[in-house]
């Protein structure tokens, strides 16, 4: 008995030493900034050397003529604007065939990198090798330029010169790009809903004639002869979980590209249809634009809706605030 | 346990008869001093007390032998060294009788994440959880018998899930021994090999082996079982619907083809000396697995954003035509495997090693899932394990297990262009250590380290995910 206790004391420290420890934890990297399909993520810094300010030199006789050890020639991609929440978005690139695999994160952001194994050799320059990977985005990303990090990595795990590749992650909130390029004009006034379930809940906003907005008639003024809306006009941008498919947003904004027409604005919460869920907390931002060109946030309010009180488009909903502009 | 209880019962029923019948001889007051009585009286006097005498013994005999039949089954029910007998080779108690155990646990595991897969299932797995709360009845008579056994687990949230439904016929001339032919229809435990048939009460081990759990997720499966005990020589043979319980398809427990898995268990099972124990079986099974078709589609228009700018472009738009639906197809599958396993009696307690390995093909219905109907190529698998499981007293067990499972002979990694083997074996050494309540509960904690391929180390070359798991459980048998 005295043995049986003394083994089973023995097991019982060890295992609780090893679920107590910090350890080697395994991590996939779920609540990175940027997921990688098919690669792995490795907590700590990119190996190899900061990137070169500027980017590398060309060398003499065409950019990939004589191209260093563990060198990234080349990465591309569609789009350097990032929608926010975007999923597999394509990267592609070469690298010198020295490198076993490349290494990639978003600098500055996150906690690890993402490895990625090389390809095989490249059809028109046989001194490298082809990558490719499938990048998505958390949709809370911060917003504004980031660059891409991309590194070569031997087989010993030693990293070449790292790459920056610059891209505009692009907020949430419709800024019309400004965090990017401070260039872009903000709307004058957006107002946020935004909901933690996958509830469908409309956005209403009762403008001062008593028109109702709101993602099913989504315009203030509609276009004559089939034509497109002016882009100034104000409208709500989309029907999050429309027909309760969830897409990822769980949020409805209503843009107003310029200053509104004057008089006061209700704005309701309707929850449209439960789809399944017992209820949904809300909160409802309002932004302005500042002195500075940016949008802030002015105003928020929260609240709850009970999926018993679904109303399947029969009234405006839930009021929540109202908006009074001079 | 019922047995048990019924014998206390009919023994403290015997007492109560036999012991006034004592007393009401020994407690009467004398008889008073005789008096002057007709012969013809004492005469009718004596016969009456004979009539009772004989009344009382007729009662005596009536108990005790109710006595003797509640107890004999009981006490010739076969326990080879400490360790429990299995399906169908269990010796009930006559009747019916009522049995259960419930196992609660904690567990923690390394790559546990509190974060939710695609489909919305929790990554967390640190937890609290009711592995297995497990009721039987069973029912056995001359010629029929009857398992029922329901379970109850949060292992997957809140479910209760039927585990065996066997109704049985039987030739069983020795009470004491397993019956010489079984007929059984109903809901097994799948006969192959020796872990899928152990009882999880009295597997001391948390889990099956990988290798078992992947091409078993769970025991049971419906069929027809044909069994027999002749001396050391064990034989079963079953028809099954080869869609068992816990099968990641939309079939489980039903049967989307025609084909049955035939499944063959040949073996031994003997006590060469009185303190050593052998038991040996090959298994073998064949089936037939199914790749589901496709129904019919719709015309629609997928939206592919190829500037990625999240506007919708004429080119973006891309017509996806109906498709017509695609005929569903069978694939073969097959697996042989033998077990051994041995137990030795000493000052200690008893020793039992055991091992088992089984070769399979197409059979993964669990883990890395085969349908060469799919990938156009057979998927050969391997797996074994072996264990020893220790007695340090009656009030303790000690215990280590290896298990490996190959879930693809054939897998291949590319890297730089190349296409190159690789093994994507999963291997667990599993030691483990127990206080036990003999018959009524245990205490069990065990640590399991893995070692897998699903990661890959910072150049790119498969490596193990760390994934360990420890794991405390106590259990109670009713």
């Amino acid at each position: 008995m005295r043995r049986a206790l003394f083994a089973l004391g023995v097991l019982a420290m060890v295992g609780v030493a090893v679920a107590c420890s910090d350890g080697q934890a395994a991590n996939t990297g779920a609540g990175e900034p940027m997921q990688v399909s098919g690669a792995q993520f490795v907590p700590g810094e990119l190996p190899g050397e900061l990137p070169v300010d500027g980017g590398p030199a060309e060398p003499e006789g065409g950019a990939h003529a004589t191209l260093g050890p563990l060198t990234v020639a080349e990465v591309d991609f569609n789009n350097v604007n990032v929608i926010p929440g975007a999923s597999g978005k394509s990267f592609s690139g070469l690298v010198t065939s020295d490198a076993v695999a490349v290494g990639v994160r978003l600098a500055g952001i996150g906690t690890g990198y993402w490895v990625v194994p090389v390809g095989g050799r490249d059809g028109q320059l046989p001194t490298t090798d082809d990558f490719a990977f499938s990048a998505s985005f958390d949709i809370n990303d911060p917003p504004g330029n980031r660059p891409l990090r991309v590194v070569a990595i031997d087989a010993h795990g030693n990293g070449g010169t790292q790459l920056d590749t610059e891209l505009c992650l692009e907020w949430r909130i419709p800024d019309n790009r400004h965090e990017c390029d401070p260039a872009n004009p903000v709307p004058a006034v957006v107002f946020t809903l935004q909901w933690d379930t996958n509830f469908d809940v409309d956005l209403h906003v009762i403008t001062p004639d008593g028109t109702d907005v709101n993602p099913k008639t989504n315009l203030l003024a509609y276009p004559v002869d089939a034509g497109q809306p002016p882009a100034s006009d104000p409208r709500i941008d989309r029907d999050s979980l429309g027909q309760c498919v969830p897409d990822g947003w769980r949020q409805e904004d209503m843009i107003f590209p310029d200053y509104p027409a004057l008089g006061l604005y209700d704005i309701y919460a309707d929850p449209f249809a439960s789809c399944g869920q017992a209820a949904v907390r809300f909160v409802l931002t309002i932004y302005e634009a500042g002195s500075d060109g940016a949008l802030h946030a002015t105003f928020t309010q929260a609240g709850e809706l009970l999926g018993s009180s679904a109303t399947g488009g029969g009234s405006t909903g839930l009021f929540i605030a109202e908006k009074q502009f001079n | 346990m019922f047995d048990a209880r019924f014998r206390r019962v009919a023994l403290a029923l015997g007492a109560a008869l036999l012991y006034p019948g004592k007393a009401l001889a020994q407690s009467p007051p004398p008889p008073p001093p005789p008096t002057e009585a007709a012969p013809g009286t004492a005469a009718q006097d004596v016969a009456s007390l004979r009539d009772e005498v004989k009344a009382l013994r007729a009662d005596l005999d009536e108990v005790r032998a109710a006595q003797s039949a509640g107890s004999s089954p009981a006490a010739a029910t076969p326990r080879p060294l400490g360790y429990e007998s299995f399906w169908p080779w269990v010796v009930p108690p006559e009747g019916l009788s009522l049995k259960g155990y419930l196992q609660s646990q904690y567990e923690t595991h390394q790559d546990s994440q509190d974060q939710l897969t695609q489909a919305g299932t929790t990554l967390n797995q640190d937890r609290f959880s009711i592995r297995r709360a497990r009721v039987s009845l069973t029912g056995e008579w001359q010629y029929a018998a009857l398992a029922l056994e329901l379970d109850a687990n949060t292992t997957s949230g809140p479910q209760v899930d039927l585990r065996k439904a066997e109704a049985s016929l039987q030739y069983r001339p020795d009470r004491k021994r397993p019956p010489i032919l079984m007929a059984t229809l109903g809901l097994f435990d799948v006969p192959f090999g020796y872990e899928l048939v152990e009882s999880p009460r009295t597997r001391l081990f948390m889990e099956r082996s990988v290798a078992s759990r992947a091409f078993f997720p769970a025991e049971p499966d419906l069929g027809l079982r044909l069994s027999g005990a002749l001396g050391f020589f064990r034989w079963t043979i079953a028809g099954q619907n080869g869609e068992p319980l816990g099968e990641s398809s939309p079939f489980v427990l039903q049967d989307p083809n025609a084909a049955k898995d035939v499944v063959f268990r040949f073996g031994i099972d003997t006590q060469p000396l009185r303190v050593l124990q052998v038991a040996a079986d090959v298994s073998s099974l064949r089936g037939r697995g199914f790749h589901g078709g496709t129904a019919a589609t719709s015309a629609t228009i997928q939206w592919k954003d190829l500037n990625e700018d999240g506007v919708i472009q004429p080119y973006e738009l891309i017509p996806v035509p109906g498709a017509d639906a695609t005929p569903s197809s069978n694939f073969d599958r097959w697996a042989v495997g033998g077990d051994l396993r041995a137990s030795v009696q000493s000052l200690l307690g008893v020793t039992k090693v055991y091992g088992e390995f089984t070769i399979a093909q197409n059979l993964d219905r669990g883990l890395y899932i085969a349908d060469p109907v799919v990938t156009g190529v057979d998927q050969r698998e391997l797996g074994y394990y072996i264990g020893i499981v220790q007695d340090v007293t009656p009030w303790g067990v000690v215990g280590l297990r290896y298990d490996h499972y190959d879930p693809n002979f054939d897998a291949v990694d590319k890297r730089q262009g190349k296409l190159l083997p690789f093994s994507e074996g999963i291997s667990t050494w599993s030691p483990l250590a127990a206080l036990v309540l003999p018959d009524r509960a245990r205490l069990v904690v065990q640590y399991d380290v893995i070692r897998n391929a699903f990661a890959r180390t910072a150049t790119g070359v498969p490596t193990s995910l760390p994934d360990n798991v420890f794991t405390v459980r106590l259990q109670v048998e009713l």
